[in-house]
C-alpha cells in the first residue's frame, strides 16, 4: 500500500492548477489532517483538529464559488492513517497545503471576477493557518505511537 | 459585570436590610423625605406582589387556584401577592416609579424589577421560550423556591412597618395620611410567613430520599446563575470572556432546533469545540497529553470524550450540506480557543507523569467545568438539529467516496461513485453521527453515564419536549 507520502506527491503531481486541483488537493489534506488527529496523543490533536477546521473551510469557500466543484473533482484521500510516522504524515499533509497555495497563487493571476477574487484571498487566509499549525505542532507532543 | 438573576435578588435584599437598618437609627430630616420614605416603601410592595407575578404566570395562578392539590407555597403566595394588591392599589405604574429612587427600598425595588426583567428576556410575548433556560421556571419546587425567598423578604420589609410609622409621625405628617399608607400590614406578613414556613419539595419517596430537594436546589442555583438571554460579550477578563462566549455558543445551538441552518459547519465547529473544551479541561487539571497511555485515570472520562468528539468531527466531515455556518458560533469558537491556549495550555504546568504542578486556578476550572456541561447540553441538541433535517434529507458525500459496501444493491449510489456526483449520505453515515451523540449527550462524570453508545431508543419524551419548545419560540 502506499504511503501518505507517495500519494501527496501523486496528487500534486497530478493536480492542476486550476479551482478542481486546488479542491482536490484542500480535500485531501483535510481528509489527511482528520485522520491523523485520530491516532496521534491528544496534544497534537487538538491543534490538528483546528487545522482540519481550516482545510474544511476552505474547501467550502470553494464550494460557494463553484457549487459544482464536489461533484466535479475528485475526492481523492491519502490512505487510511499511519501512525508509525506522524511526522512523515504531517509533511505529507503540508506537501498538499503548500501545493494548494501555489495553484491558488496561480489563479490569482487568471481573469477573475470579485467574488472569486474574494474566495482565494479568504482561501489563502486559511490554508496558510492550517499549514502553520500542522508545523506547529510537530514534535510537541510524543509522536510515533509505535516507536519505544 | 453582567447582572444575573441572583444577584439582583441579592442586591435587593441587601437595600431592604440597609433601609430597615436606616429607619431604625434615624429620624427623618423632613416631612419630604419621610413621604418619600412611605412612597417607596409602597414601591417595594408592589414589586413583592408584581414579582410574584412573574415567577407564577397568571395561567399558572389559575390552575393552581383550579388544582385540587396545589402546591402549598404557590397557594400562600398567590394569597400574599393578592393581599399586598389591595393595599397598594391597582394603579399602574405604581406612584413610587415617577421618582428616581433615593431611599434604599427604592433601590431594592428596582432591583426586584429589574430581576422579573431579566426573566422575561427568556420568553417572547406568547410566554414561548427564546433561550434554552427559559423553563426554568416551570419546575414546581423551583419555583416554590423563588416564592418562598419573595415572601422571607416581604417578612423583612414588614419588620420596619411599625418603626417607618414612628419616624414620619415624628416629622410631623398627619396621623390619617400615616396610617393610610401603613394600616397594619400583620395580615400580609402573617401570609407571607406561612408561605416561607411550607416545604418546598414535595414528600419524596423512601429510595430516593435527597432526590427532589437536591434537584429544587440545582434548579435554584440554576436560576440565581441565569443572565439576559444576549448578554454583550465582556472582554475585560479572558475568564469572564470565556464565560460568556460559551454562554452565546449554546444559545445559538439551541435555536439551530428551530431554526436549523441546514449547515454542517456549524455541527462540525461546535465539534472542534467539544474537542478544544475538554482536552484544555483535562490539561488544566494536570492530564498529561503527550503520550497517548498517560492518562491520569479519574481525567480518562474528559479525555475519552475529547477523542468521541473528534470522531464526531471526523464523521461531519464527510457529509455535505447547502447551508452556510453560523458565523456567531464560528467567531466564538475562535475566541474560545485562542483563550483557551493562554489559559489552560496542553503542554505546560505539567511534569510527566506526575500531575498538575502548577495550583488550580479556580475561577478558570469552574468556567471550565461548566463549558463542559455546556458541552453535553450542545450534544442533545446537536443530534436533534441533524435528525430534524426534513426529508428529502438534504445531506450528501461525494460519489467518489462511497465504499463497495454501501453501493451494493444501491442502484443510485453506485451511479454517484462511477460519475462522481453527490449522493445522498448513506444511512450508516447518520447513525454513526447519531450514535456518538448519544454518547456525548450525558455529562461525563454522571455516575450512569453509558460506557458505551446507548440504542437509538433515547429518552424521545424529553427530546419531544426540548423540540415543542424550541418551536414555540420559532412560532413568535
Amino acid at each position: 500500500m502506499a504511503t501518505w507520502d507517495e500519494t501527496a506527491k501523486v496528487l500534486v503531481e497530478h493536480a492542476d492548477a486550476d479551482w478542481e486541483g486546488i479542491w482536490t488537493l484542500t480535500y485531501a489534506a483535510g481528509r489527511a489532517t482528520d485522520d491523523l488527529c485520530v491516532v496521534v496523543p491528544m496534544a497534537d490533536a487538538v491543534e490538528l483538529t483546528y487545522a482540519a477546521m481550516d482545510l474544511c473551510q476552505a474547501r467550502e469557500e470553494l464550494e460557494w464559488v463553484r457549487p459544482d466543484l464536489p461533484a466535479r473533482c475528485p475526492a481523492v484521500t491519502v490512505g487510511p492513517p499511519d501512525p508509525v510516522d506522524a511526522d512523515v504524515a504531517r509533511d505529507a499533509i503540508a506537501r498538499l497545503i503548500t501545493a494548494a497555495l501555489a495553484r491558488t497563487e496561480a489563479l490569482l493571476s487568471c481573469d477573475l471576477d470579485l467574488a472569486e477574487l474574494a474566495c482565494l484571498t479568504r482561501i489563502t487566509t486559511q490554508l496558510h493557518s492550517a499549514r502553520r499549525t500542522v508545523h506547529g505542532t510537530a514534535g510537541r507532543a510524543t509522536t510515533n505511537r509505535g516507536r519505544s | 459585570m453582567n447582572a444575573t438573576y441572583g444577584g439582583l435578588l441579592a442586591a435587593a435584599a441587601d437595600a431592604v436590610a440597609d433601609a430597615n437598618l436606616a429607619v431604625g437609627r434615624r429620624r427623618f430630616d423632613s416631612q419630604l423625605d419621610a413621604a418619600q420614605a412611605l412612597v417607596d416603601y409602597h414601591g417595594l410592595l408592589d414589586a413583592l406582589a408584581g414579582h410574584t407575578w412573574v415567577l407564577l404566570t397568571p395561567e399558572q395562578a389559575a390552575g393552581v387556584r383550579a388544582s385540587q392539590g396545589p402546591h402549598r407555597v404557590e397557594v400562600a403566595a398567590i394569597a400574599m401577592a393578592e393581599t399586598i394588591g389591595k393595599v397598594t392599589g391597582s394603579g399602574h405604574p405604581h406612584p413610587a416609579l415617577h421618582t428616581e429612587p433615593v431611599t434604599s427600598w427604592a433601590r431594592a425595588a428596582r432591583c426586584l424589577r429589574a430581576a422579573g426583567d431579566l426573566l422575561a428576556t427568556h420568553h417572547n410575548p406568547g410566554h414561548g421560550p427564546r433561550s434554552p433556560d427559559a423553563d426554568i421556571l416551570d419546575d414546581p419546587d423551583v419555583r416554590a423556591g423563588a416564592l418562598t425567598r419573595l415572601a422571607h423578604l416581604t417578612v423583612t420589609l414588614l419588620d420596619a412597618e411599625d418603626t417607618l410609622a414612628l419616624r414620619t409621625l415624628q416629622t410631623g405628617l398627619h396621623p390619617a395620611t400615616v396610617r393610610r399608607a401603613l394600616p397594619g400590614l400583620t395580615h400580609i406578613a402573617d401570609l407571607a410567613c406561612t408561605t416561607t414556613s411550607l416545604d418546598t419539595a414535595e414528600p419524596a419517596a423512601p429510595r430516593d430520599a435527597a432526590g427532589p430537594a437536591s434537584d429544587a436546589a440545582t434548579g435554584l442555583a440554576r436560576l440565581d446563575n441565569l443572565g439576559l438571554v444576549t448578554p454583550p460579550i465582556r472582554t475585560d477578563h479572558p475568564i469572564t470572556e470565556l464565560t460568556d462566549r460559551y454562554t452565546r455558543v449554546r444559545l445559538h445551538a439551541w435555536q439551530l432546533l428551530e431554526n436549523p441552518d441546514y449547515s454542517m459547519t456549524t455541527l462540525r465547529d461546535l465539534a472542534v469545540l467539544g474537542v478544544a473544551t475538554h482536552a484544555h479541561t483535562a490539561a488544566l487539571h494536570g492530564a498529561d497529553l503527550t503520550h497517548p497511555d498517560a492518562t491520569n485515570r479519574q481525567l480518562k472520562p474528559l479525555l475519552d470524550r475529547a477523542r468521541a468528539w473528534q470522531e464526531l468531527h471526523h464523521t461531519l466531515t464527510s457529509l455535505i450540506t447547502a447551508g452556510p455556518g453560523d458565523v456567531v458560533v464560528r467567531e466564538d469558537l475562535i475566541a474560545i480557543t485562542r483563550i483557551l491556549q493562554t489559559l489552560a495550555p496542553i503542554t505546560t504546568a505539567t511534569t510527566s507523569g506526575r500531575g498538575r504542578t502548577a495550583p488550580l486556578d479556580r475561577p478558570l476550572a469552574e468556567a471550565l467545568n461548566g463549558a463542559v456541561a455546556t458541552m453535553t447540553d450542545i450534544a442533545g441538541w446537536s443530534s436533534l438539529t441533524l435528525d430534524r433535517l426534513p426529508p428529502p434529507p438534504p445531506v450528501h458525500v461525494p460519489g467518489r467516496v462511497l465504499t463497495g459496501e454501501q453501493v451494493t444493491d444501491r442502484p443510485d449510489l453506485a451511479t454517484a461513485r462511477l460519475t462522481g456526483h453527490l449522493a445522498p449520505a448513506p444511512d450508516e453515515n447518520r447513525r454513526a453521527v447519531t450514535a456518538t451523540y448519544q454518547t456525548l449527550r450525558t455529562h461525563p462524570f454522571q455516575p450512569n453515564s453509558p460506557a458505551h453508545a446507548p440504542d437509538p431508543g433515547i429518552d424521545h419524551a424529553a427530546d419531544a419536549r426540548v423540540i415543542t419548545r424550541a418551536a414555540q419560540s420559532g412560532a413568535r
